[in-house]
């Protein structure tokens, strides 16, 4: 029997929710997560439709989080998806499809001007078919720092490979000599963001490029409040003001960077610095090798991460699309698009 | 005129060219696809699209089932029941 696809009440079949995300996804699944997620986020909740077998059991799941965006001096709501999962017994084609073709028919009416999702590859074939293509790619950046796994799994001699490693890292440890940060103080956001963020995210989209409205309270619920990761903010101030901040997690031999923020008339000169102050943050902790970051391919600082020391690596699609009439009609600017991996989800 | 031996040979170059592991061991008439870890679900989507675009034929969703496309001796039945029959022209009497 083909399962039933309609809208899933987030109250009522939470739990349902919970399980299907823990039984087909990699991600960590959980009451808090699904609250923080689906319930919490401060540009609206969630929204989710689910397939149920005959016995009226959740047996797939595809979700749409809300994301304010600014562009052009104007906001609108777009929205991102995630979570799209199947029980493997009720994997035939056509109810995915039919599940995915349901929440894009939501993610392009009122009140959402936009969608944009990171399919995997494969899941490319399911948009394919629903005649949705490829608009765009993100990429990941990389960042060594240190040289010690790199040669320590290719030299057998411990010895030997301390040596190298030790000559190896002098020149990676370039910023360090010259960790000028000018005249900005750097520091970790230790307490919840304040009303100085949202002042600043209000400068920020008086600049030009499309980009999600990030206010302190979008910030203290997307990275102080996650669940999932902790994220450190290394902010920047100015004479004690804050004019821009970068989001950094830690997890093993990793930093990587989940957001970065500066005006644009400030960017050649502020982001540098940020990079750079996220490097002597990561240098601290003796097991970090290597600084990371996923961007959109064509973000407008490309060229700055270049400079920065960071080199792309493995790309993967994006899938972003605009409705007629919003503020950002067609394929949404991929070239403009300050897309960093704080932009997704799940 | 598109014949089973063709379809079959068509299928099998398209396997041939996107799953690697059918260079390496061939690939059998009766054998189980996605029991098999040859293709997933979505591999079955971009086989689909390559029928249409082949033999211009049209799948609609609800024949998206694993059972149509799960062998190869599957995919050139399914194919054969989705192309127009073939008329043979009259014989003119004499």
């Amino acid at each position: 029997m083909k399962p039933d696809i309609r809208p899933a009440d987030l109250v009522s079949d939470r739990a349902e929710l919970v399980g299907i995300i823990g039984r087909n996804l990699p991600t960590e699944s959980s009451e808090r997560r699904f609250d923080w997620l689906y319930l919490e986020g401060p540009h609206g909740k969630g929204h989710a439709w689910v397939a149920r077998n005959s016995q009226s059991s959740v047996v797939g799941l595809a979700a749409l989080f809300p994301r304010r965006f600014s562009f052009a001096g104007q906001e609108f709501v777009a929205c991102v998806l995630g979570d799209f999962c199947f029980d493997e017994k009720y994997r035939s084609l056509g109810p995915a499809i039919e599940l995915q073709r349901t929440c894009l028919r939501a993610a392009m009416a009122s009140p959402f001007g936009a969608f944009y999702d990171f399919p995997s590859a494969k899941m490319m074939a399911v948009y394919k078919r629903i005649g949705i293509a490829q608009t765009g790619s993100v990429v990941r950046w990389a960042k060594l720092i240190r040289a010690n796994h790199y040669i320590q799994s290719r030299v057998s001699f411990p010895r030997l490979a301390q040596g190298l490693s030790f000559i190896a890292n002098i020149p990676l440890s370039w910023h360090r000599w010259r960790s000028d940060l000018g005249d900005y103080e750097m520091s970790i956001q230790e307490e919840l963001c304040g009303p100085e963020f949202t002042a600043l995210d209000v400068k920020v989209r008086k600049g030009s490029g499309l980009r999600t409205v990030r206010s302190a309270e979008y910030l203290n619920w997307r990275y102080k409040a996650n669940p999932r990761t902790a994220h450190n903010i290394v902010a920047a101030r100015k004479a004690g003001a804050l004019v821009g901040y970068a989001v950094i997690t830690s997890e093993g031999a990793l930093t990587s960077i989940a957001d970065l923020c500066a005006p644009v008339e400030n960017a050649e000169r502020l982001v540098p610095h940020l990079l750079t102050a996220v490097a002597e943050y990561a240098h601290q902790d003796p097991k970090t090798t290597t600084i990371s970051m996923v961007s959109g391919v064509s973000h407008p600082w490309s060229e700055i991460f270049r400079k920065a020391g960071f080199r792309q690596r493995d790309h993967s699609p994006l899938v972003a699309y605009a409705d007629k009439s919003s503020a950002t009609p067609g394929p949404l600017p991929g070239s403009n698009w300050y897309l960093m991996q704080g932009e997704r989800d799940s | 005129m598109t014949t089973k031996p063709t379809i079959e040979a068509r299928v099998r170059e398209f396997m041939l060219k996107t799953v690697p592991q059918v260079g390496k061991r061939g690939l059998k008439d009766e054998e189980k696809w996605l029991e098999s870890g040859l293709l997933d679900s979505f591999g079955i989507l971009d086989l689909v699209q390559f029928l249409e675009a082949e033999f211009g034929i049209h799948v609609s969703d609800d024949e998206l089932i694993p059972e149509s496309f799960e062998s190869l001796r599957a995919v050139v039945n399914f194919v054969e029941t989705k192309l127009p029959p073939i008329v043979l022209p009259k014989q003119e009497s004499t």
